[in-house]
């Protein structure tokens, strides 16, 4: 079962090559395969020959011929792994393309919760990230691997067409090597899997000291004290473990290799040996020959155990690719698109995220009309964000229903309804972008283009002349690839991602505290335009700065997974809840005069 | 830069490697020693098994030798083999496991070294990677020069032995693998030069498709690639990176291929399938002057020295990388800090004013200041609001303040002397600090309050720090308490916590510090925490450091009121100063910035 699925994981990454350029995937196994089968012609054959030739007076011109085409051959196959070397060159993004454009494809139909999920990087993003190159090894090594077995049983041909004989040595030898060979991979694998958390923490450790985020804090504070033990610990228990496992290692592969040297060496030299004096053998120069070929045999019969442990452990990385880009496509069939959403309703809504044991959103009802402006307030933790990525059918609910204008959200098309919406989250992403296709997030087509992007950081309150722009809008943001990048600050970033939702232009806004790093003044002109621009249109945002939640037409306050006050600003007020509570708080120091009573009694609520 | 990795010379080569060995000898001179002695021993026995014994058995066969002789050499053989086959699994597995233990240490060592770089390291990608990426490179740069410099001294060994064997049987043989080595050393720099040109064009290419790539299955992504098209420009973004590695490999590949032709050719056909057969073939078919015994063990002996030399050869190119990589290895010994790890005073205990005169500070290879002409004095106690727009220094400020870089004009003066006089790490203990961008280290609660280790004693002071940043209802759902490890980077069940819970760790960092801090400063401390949070913070820092120093910067001017001074920012300048009441009566700029913010609260 587990050789099958070996060679099911090999066939998936050779596949991959095939798929990406057919004459890469021919021309990788055929050159290093021909390669290894060329040595036994040079090192088995012309040897036994010229020897013979010697112990046979054979005229030196015929020698020379012979060597002649041979070598000539031989340049023959040098020109053909040179072009191949330069079409490998060439050909190799292909395969980058083939792969990640299947990817691409697929990521529309990634659930939210599936990135989320622990498992999800360490088994298809660290898969990911290597499979292009690892493909293309395999592919060399599968090509070396089928050279090695040829060569083995071209040269077992000539060595047993010499004398039947040496065909025990060889037996011998080859169970010994499968026999070996496994004890051996287990071994390694057994310790790859053991020192893999140690390796984790030595990691960890190395990149909070170099990555730059981490900086500033490690200058400040005394965190020497908390890594480096950490580390020092994690690196002697991989010491130990790979000692022990190695030490393991070594054993079995000094019994393999020791026979191969000990068997096809010393003890088949002596039969060699007796052979010749006792045997009566009519071409000595065969068997002297044979020396060197019984050699060159088990080098070849070593390397095909060796490069079939390698190809096995790094084909069941393949494994998780497939099953990564051969995941079922969701069907579209029976969902509904959506062109335009009037109302969004949730009716008893409760959502536990996977894994979780108590309920992230707990029986949470309310109704969303176009047109409509709404606040999530609250404290934090009380599942804000996640109750709009409900909304947005980020997650699926647990118990109760959304209903999209009316239909359940699991019988909408899931990407039409998203393209409703224009979204600004709390850890909103700029990418390695020019600045305006950070803000279309599309290639910009024309002038008209260049106005939309330019409109929309202005309504943003993002400064388009700030002199770290040295291309203007076309600017690189990030110095990911363009050393006269704009590296954005926090404020700026969160410009950026504004911006994005004003050049949209969509039905329904969704802001997840979209000022938290702007200074008064952008964030005050920024919700001005906002809602200047929104008229007619549905907003909802989150925001601790309650004096934004007022221009709301009305207010939901979550606790605990919970709406436990809704209405307008006045109504809210009027209730005297937790709400009047918090807007006091944050507006007492508004105020031209604090009231003293006031104060004291949030005092002695909050103590 | 790229110019001078090429241009270091041959003998500055040997010379670096020779300093990199050297420096790992410091760490396990015992160490290094065997496992180039185990590489040496190996390679010379398989050597004298490969030529002197094998000649033996050949000249046995051959019919010179008496049997018995031969059956002494076998059995020579046998153990030499068994020896050697004992040896090269030490090569293998021990000193690989025994390597993990010094690599250990060097990267200890390294990493410590790190912290003591200035800060301006990381924000420079010129310093970054000259300083930062070597650093952090060294560990497994160091391991590969001890392997392949034992491998090269363990290869010339064998050569040596082959060599004495070849030049017994006829010194002319010697000269084609010569021959075939110097043409190969020849084209193999060129071939080297061209492959780290391709390399280069190419690498730059796919870190941009890598990018890309990347964005589709990293969470962090994930939310944007759902809801927005930002697919589209990526995937765009990526095919051209792609198109642009092939076209590299469409420039470079046929220079390429035409150099590796002659080395090919040169090296493997000509010098060693062609020249040795057909010479021996000459002595032995026309000359008569060798027989089919000297034949085989000279055939055998070249065969050894082309792998032998091959095997060099693949060293060769390892070692041009080490030799390149330890002149940057060098460059990043020799550095030395500015800041960090400088020597002098030590602040006395007591409080003392922060006095700032006309200081200035640009960035390096910026073309503008950052903060100009800035002047004030702080008071031990006071409490000081830093306020204005995005982009206007406030963060830059309290960096030069920590002194986490120097500035470039003026003085900062703490008490009678330059902050520039004190030891660097006396002076950061009167300051505690919470950042802006924050982190959350993979550890348990209590090391993430403390910053490091925790001791039993500590556990009141943390649930104390901890409760004042508002943490304390949060905590009590914790099963663990204070030894709850956070992030799941070690820990698979470890707790990951929301943008506000973070930052209230970060925060009680401030309640946790130690005594001898006087000088607190908080750079948008709030800005993720509810209304109530933010209330209770900022009563407790009240409350808790009534004759400390604060200094914070925040957007929200409710908070900048109660402090004792406020200072506007605008493009690196202090544009107006004052209490809140005087700044309202001044009727500029924060005036319009607190009434704009406090409009929509008025009851």
């Amino acid at each position: 079962m587990k050789k099958d699925s070996t060679i099911k994981n090999l066939m998936y990454a050779l596949k991959q090559v095939w798929l990406a350029d057919k004459l890469l995937l021919i021309f990788t196994l055929f050159k290093n395969s021909v390669e290894q089968i060329f040595y036994v012609f040079f090192f088995v054959y012309l040897t036994k020959y010229i020897f013979n030739c010697i112990e046979q007076n054979i005229p030196y011109t015929q020698l020379f011929r012979f060597l002649v085409i041979a070598c000539s051959l031989h340049i023959v196959v040098h020109f053909i792994c040179g072009w191949y070397e330069a079409y490998r060159k060439v050909k190799t993004p292909a395969v980058y393309r083939q792969i990640f454009h299947r990817v691409m494809d697929l990521s529309d139909d990634l659930e939210l919760s599936d990135y989320e999920s622990p498992e999800f990087y360490d088994k298809y993003a660290r898969a990911l990230d290597h499979c292009v190159d690892d493909a293309i090894d395999i592919a060399i090594k599968t090509g070396v691997y089928i050279g090695n077995v040829v060569s083995t049983v071209m040269s077992l041909i000539i060595v047993l067409s010499v004398d039947p004989a040496f065909l025990f040595f060889m037996i011998v030898l080859i169970f010994f090597s499968f026999y070996f060979g496994k004890k051996n991979a287990k071994a390694h694998f057994d310790r790859e899997k053991d020192i893999t958390r140690n390796k984790r923490i030595a990691d960890y450790v190395k990149r909070v000291y170099y990555e730059k985020k981490y900086a500033a804090e490690v200058r400040l504070f005394d965190i020497n004290s908390l890594m480096l033990k950490r580390q020092e610990a994690a690196v002697s228990e991989m010491e130990k473990v790979s000692l022990k496992y190695r030490m393991k290692s070594a054993f079995y592969s000094f019994l393999m290799n020791g026979s191969y040297s000990i068997l096809a060496g010393v003890v088949a030299f002596f039969y060699v040996v007796l052979k010749v004096r006792y045997g009566h053998v009519s071409d000595m120069s065969s068997y002297i020959a044979m020396i060197t070929a019984m050699a060159f045999c088990t080098d070849q019969l070593k390397a095909s155990v060796e490069n079939r442990i390698f190809i096995s452990s790094e084909s069941r990385k393949f494994k998780n690719l497939q099953d990564f880009l051969e995941q079922e496509s969701k069907e579209d069939a029976a969902l509904e698109p959506v062109h335009e959403i009037s109302s969004i309703e949730l009716k008893d809504v409760t959502f536990t995220y996977p894994g979780a044991s108590t309920p992230t959103i707990r029986n949470v009802s309310f109704q969303w009309k176009k047109g409509e402006k709404l606040a999530i307030v609250g404290y934090n933790g009380a599942g804000k964000t996640t109750l709009i990525k409900l909304l947005m059918g980020l997650y699926p609910v647990t118990e109760g229903a959304i209903l999209v204008n009316g239909t359940d959200i699991g019988r909408i098309d899931p990407n039409a309804y998203r393209k409703c919406f224009g979204t600004v989250f709390q850890d909103l992403q700029v990418f390695a972008m020019p600045l305006s296709e950070n803000v279309l997030m599309r290639r910009q087509e024309n002038e008209a283009d260049y106005e939309t992007v330019r409109n929309a950081l202005t309504n943003a309150q993002f400064d388009t002349n700030h002199p770290g722009l040295t291309h203007g809008l076309d600017t690189m943001i990030s110095r990911e690839f363009d050393e006269e990048g704009f590296v954005p600050s926090g404020g700026q970033a969160q410009k950026i991602a504004i911006a994005r939702v004003f050049a949209q232009n969509p039905d329904m806004v969704i802001l997840d505290e979209p000022s938290s790093a702007l200074d008064p003044l952008a964030e005050y002109n920024m919700y001005n335009n906002m809602m200047k621009l929104s008229t007619g249109k549905g907003v909802i945002f989150i925001s601790h700065r309650l004096s934004s939640a007022r221009m709301a037409d009305q207010i939901y306050l979550m606790k605990d997974g919970q709406i436990v006050e809704a209405g307008s600003h006045e109504e809210l007020m009027a209730q005297k809840g937790f709400y009047q509570e918090m807007f006091l708080l944050q507006a007492e120091n508004y105020q031209d005069s604090i009231p003293e009573e006031m104060l004291k009694g949030a005092a002695a609520y909050y103590g | 830069m790229d110019k001078s990795d090429n241009t270091v010379s041959v003998k500055r080569m040997i010379q670096n490697t020779v300093f990199m060995v050297r420096y790992a000898m410091r760490y396990d001179k015992a160490l290094i020693i065997k496992i180039m002695l185990l590489f040496v021993c190996s390679e010379t026995g398989w050597a004298l098994n490969s030529t002197f014994i094998l000649r033996a058995i050949v000249n046995g066969l051959t019919g010179r030798e008496a049997l018995s002789k031969i059956v002494i050499i076998l059995l020579i053989s046998l153990v030499l083999v068994t020896c050697l086959e004992w040896i090269d699994r030490l090569i293998e597995e021990w000193s690989k496991a025994k390597l993990i233990h010094l690599n250990g240490i060097i990267q200890r060592d390294l990493i410590e070294n790190n912290s003591k770089m200035d800060l301006l390291c990381y924000d420079d990608p010129d310093y970054y990677d000259t300083y930062v990426i070597v650093a952090n490179n060294a560990d497994s740069m160091i391991e590969m020069t001890v392997m392949i410099v034992s491998r090269i001294l363990a290869g010339i060994a064998g050569l040596g032995v082959a060599a004495v064997l070849i030049f017994d049987i006829n010194p002319v043989l010697a000269a084609f693998p010569v021959a075939g080595f110097i043409i190969n050393l020849l084209t193999r720099f060129k071939i080297e030069r061209l492959e780290y040109q391709w390399d280069i064009a190419n690498k730059k290419a796919l870190r941009k498709a890598d990018y890309s790539k990347r964005v589709f299955y990293q969470p962090e992504f994930a939310k944007e690639c759902k809801l927005t098209d930002v697919k589209l420009p990526l995937r765009k973004q990526f095919d051209e990176a792609l198109k642009e590695a092939s076209d590299a490999g469409r420039k470079y590949a046929p220079a390429l291929t035409w150099v590796s032709l002659i080395n090919w050719i040169g090296v493997f056909t000509v010098f060693s399938f062609f020249a040795v057969p057909a010479y021996l073939g000459y002595l032995a078919l026309v000359l008569r002057s060798i027989a089919l015994g000297e034949v085989a063990s000279a055939n055998n002996a070249s065969n050894y020295v082309r792998r032998n030399l091959n095997r060099i050869n693949f060293c060769l190119v390892d070692f041009q990388q080490i030799g390149q990589y330890a002149e940057k290895f060098r460059n990043m010994l020799d550095y030395r800090p500015a800041i960090e790890n400088a020597d002098g005073l030590t602040p006395s205990g007591d409080a003392q004013p922060l006095v700032l005169e006309h200081m200035s500070f640009q960035y390096p290879h910026a073309k503008k200041c950052t903060l100009n002409d800035i002047s004030m004095t702080i008071h031990p106690g006071e409490k000081i609001a830093i306020v204005g727009e995005n982009g206007a220094g406030k963060t830059t400020f309290v960096k030069l303040l920590m002194r986490l870089y120097d500035i470039t004009s003026g003085s900062i003066r703490y008490g009678e002397h330059d902050i520039r006089e004190y030891a660097t790490t006396e002076y950061r203990k009167k300051i505690s600090a919470v950042f802006q961008d924050y982190n959350i280290y993979a550890g348990s609660i209590a090391e993430n309050v403390l910053m490091r280790k925790a001791t039993p004693d500590d556990t009141d002071r943390v649930t104390r720090a901890l409760k004042k940043a508002d943490f304390g209802k949060k905590l009590n759902s914790l099963p663990d308490g204070i030894e709850t490890q956070l992030t799941r980077e070690f820990d698979e069940n470890g707790t990951n916590l929301s943008g506000g819970e973070s930052q209230k760790i970060a925060i009680s960092r401030i309640f946790a510090s130690d005594a001898q801090s006087t000088i607190f400063i908080l750079d948008e401390p709030s800005s993720a925490l509810d209304p109530v949070s933010e209330y209770k913070l900022n009563k407790n820092l009240i409350e808790n450091a009534e004759n400390d120093t604060i200094i914070f910067i925040s957007h929200r001017l409710s908070t900048t009121r109660m402090a004792d001074k406020i200072y506007l920012f605008e493009q690196g300048c202090i544009k107006e100063t004052g209490t809140h009441e005087e700044l309202m009566e001044l009727n500029g700029r924060y005036r319009e910035m607190f009434d704009r913010q406090a409009q929509n609260y008025i009851v």
